[in-house]
């Protein structure tokens, strides 16, 4: 154990300007790998930067033709496996076109259904409101007429824009679902009314007992039971975040010279085989296994080729880990990292 | 490079639950978090491990277009008898959809777990509507299944269609309304108390007929309206799903 702490105090005194520098340039990289158009006079300017900084020449040059050849690609509409936006969020990485960083982490930005983990949800731009006509929201099936009295509209009618209607209501991202729900039933009472406006009994019958289905319907979409389909409503209505950048990135260095991810010193990034950046927690090389690819690794874990354990490809932790605790440094012998 | 068509992805989430009145409710939305829209989506199959579902009776039920980011809900009932509160349970939903000129299937599953039984936040009548279905002719019976000495008889039966129809049934002492397209409701023609004809607790009903060019069926909502008797006004209802003639079958 004294060991390790005095490998931790290393880690920690180790000056973080190369990983630092080369995140910027790989972040550059990306951006032109990433849509296709950037000019590529940036990427010279990267190689500049990267060759002028203190980062071993091999690995700036390995680098360097790393973007070169992703500009290649790129010219010929191809996307590079490492030009995919991998952002930081708590450790984790993320797709930022495709997922949002929020408080509790990693969340899914188009049709999550847990909202509620979506402090800054926004109306999702693509949503159009199609309504589908009446369901059985409220744990009942009501049918879209009680005689002539149209209930179709007030629900939202399939191929129209269901303005007013209840779908839409629902659907629109942020919207009150009190006020949605009393909406629909004043709707639904307006239907019974213009319907059978008269007065004998006959009439009557057949509009109270419309009403008495309009009560009944509004009783259940209002109730705890058509929660989840006012979430799922809200789901396709919202984004859990809006369009974003992601401020930190992740490429793989090599060993004893990965950068770290988050300013986490003992968390570093490693590329997968697949050519992704890792958020890496170093472990004892012992505790490895081999692997050709991620899916072979424990759930959350990955395999990466570039590592201070040799040349095979092996499974590493993840910096955030789920479950049982990290791989700490317990035992004697080479590590992932190197420290 | 490989180009996916846009294709329909069908998804859920956790339904919503009520065990009351020896049923548990499943409300499940069914959400559509593909890139592009389902056509005529219906349900053929409903199953919740081996309990015996209360409803729909009948199947396929139509769900219609299902956009992308849309929702449809179905609420499927399944008697609780068997079953133990805490106990899981695989809920099994299949269904077919039109996409890209072509017919697919679908299928979702998820677990649920029995809650405990507690009071339906809606109260509705007790009744049930049976059909006997022949090709081209849909016979209705109506069911009161309010305790005798309930204050509520049944007066009213309308009934939502999904293709053209003619009405061939009308029992003795009832009238009918419709649009031979979409809708039937037939009520009792009775003018004052004590409403004769009017279906009283634990009675039956039978003869409401309709027939169609369309030989295939599929489930589609009803609504059942009772009168209370005692107070003379308005009643508890009971919406349902019944088998009657087919849009697209």
């Amino acid at each position: 154990m004294q060991k390790v702490s005095s490998l931790f105090k290393r880690v920690v005194k180790r000056p973080a300007t190369p990983s630092y520098k080369l995140a910027k340039v790989v972040s550059d990289e990306r951006a032109i790998d990433v849509d296709g158009k950037s000019d590529r006079n940036d990427v010279f300017d990267g190689i500049t930067r990267v060759l002028g900084s203190s980062m071993p020449r091999r690995q700036a040059l390995r680098i360097s033709f790393m973007g070169v050849i992703g500009v290649a690609l790129a010219e010929a509409g191809l996307k590079t496996a490492w030009a995919a936006p991998e952002c930081l969020c708590l450790g984790r990485i993320y797709d930022p076109l495709v997922e949002c960083c929020t408080p509790s982490g990693v969340q899914r930005k188009k049709n999550n259904p847990n909202l509620a983990a979506c402090p800054n949800k926004v109306v999702n731009p693509e949503y159009v409101c199609k309504p589908n006509g009446c369901g059985a929201e409220g744990g009942t099936k009501f049918p879209p007429t009680i005689g002539k009295a149209d209930f179709l509209t007030c629900c939202g009618a399939p191929g129209t824009s269901g303005a007013g209607s209840h779908d839409c209501c629902w659907g629109k991202c942020g919207n009150d679902r009190d006020n949605c729900d009393l909406l629909f039933l004043a709707c639904l009472d307006s239907a019974c009314q213009t319907a059978y406006p008269g007065s004998g009994i006959i009439e009557s019958i057949k509009r109270s007992a419309c009403q008495q289905a309009a009560v009944a319907y509004y009783g259940g979409v209002s109730s705890f039971i058509a929660t989840s389909a006012y979430e799922s409503a809200q789901s396709g209505g919202c984004d859990c975040c809006a369009e974003s950048t992601c401020a930190q990135t992740c490429l793989g260095g090599s060993c004893f010279n990965a950068p770290s991810c988050d300013n986490d010193f003992g968390c570093v990034c490693f590329q997968t085989v697949e050519g992704t950046g890792f958020c890496h927690r170093g472990q004892p090389c012992s505790t490895t296994s081999p692997c050709s690819s991620s899916s072979q690794c424990p759930q959350g874990w990955a395999c990466v080729s570039v590592t201070c354990c040799g040349p095979q490809s092996i499974c590493v932790q993840p910096c955030t880990v789920i479950g049982p605790a990290a791989l700490a440094f317990e035992t004697e012998g080479p590590t992932t990292t190197g420290f | 490079m490989f180009l996916l068509a846009p294709a329909p992805r069908f998804s859920t989430v956790a339904p919503g639950l009520l065990n009351s009145d020896g049923q548990l409710t499943v409300s499940l939305p069914i959400l559509n978090i593909g890139t592009a829209d389902a056509a005529n989506v219906r349900v053929t199959k409903i199953s919740l491990g081996s309990a015996v579902r209360r409803s729909p009776a009948g199947l396929p039920l139509p769900l219609g277009i299902l956009p992308v980011n849309g929702t449809a809900s179905i609420s499927p009932r399944f008697n609780t008898t068997g079953l133990l509160v805490g106990g899981k349970y695989l809920l099994s939903v299949q269904g077919t959809y039109e996409a890209n000129n072509l017919t697919s299937g679908f299928a979702i599953n998820r677990y649920i777990v029995l809650p405990a039984p507690s009071q339906s936040p809606v109260v509705y009548l007790k009744a049930h509507v049976d059909v006997a279905v022949q090709p081209g002719i849909w016979t209705y019976t109506i069911f009161n299944d309010e305790p005798v000495g309930s204050t509520q008889f049944i007066a009213l039966f309308s009934l939502e269609v999904g293709s053209p129809f003619t009405v061939t049934g009308v029992p003795v002492g009832w009238e009918v309304e419709t649009d031979n397209v979409s809708y039937a409701l037939w009520v009792a023609s009775d003018q004052q108390s004590p409403y004769p004809h009017h279906i009283p607790p634990g009675g039956s009903l039978g003869g409401f007929q309709i027939q169609s060019s369309k030989i295939g069926s599929e489930s589609t909502g009803y609504l059942v309206a009772a009168w209370n008797h005692q107070l003379d006004q308005a009643g508890l209802v009971s919406p349902d799903l019944v088998l009657s003639p087919g849009k697209s079958v």
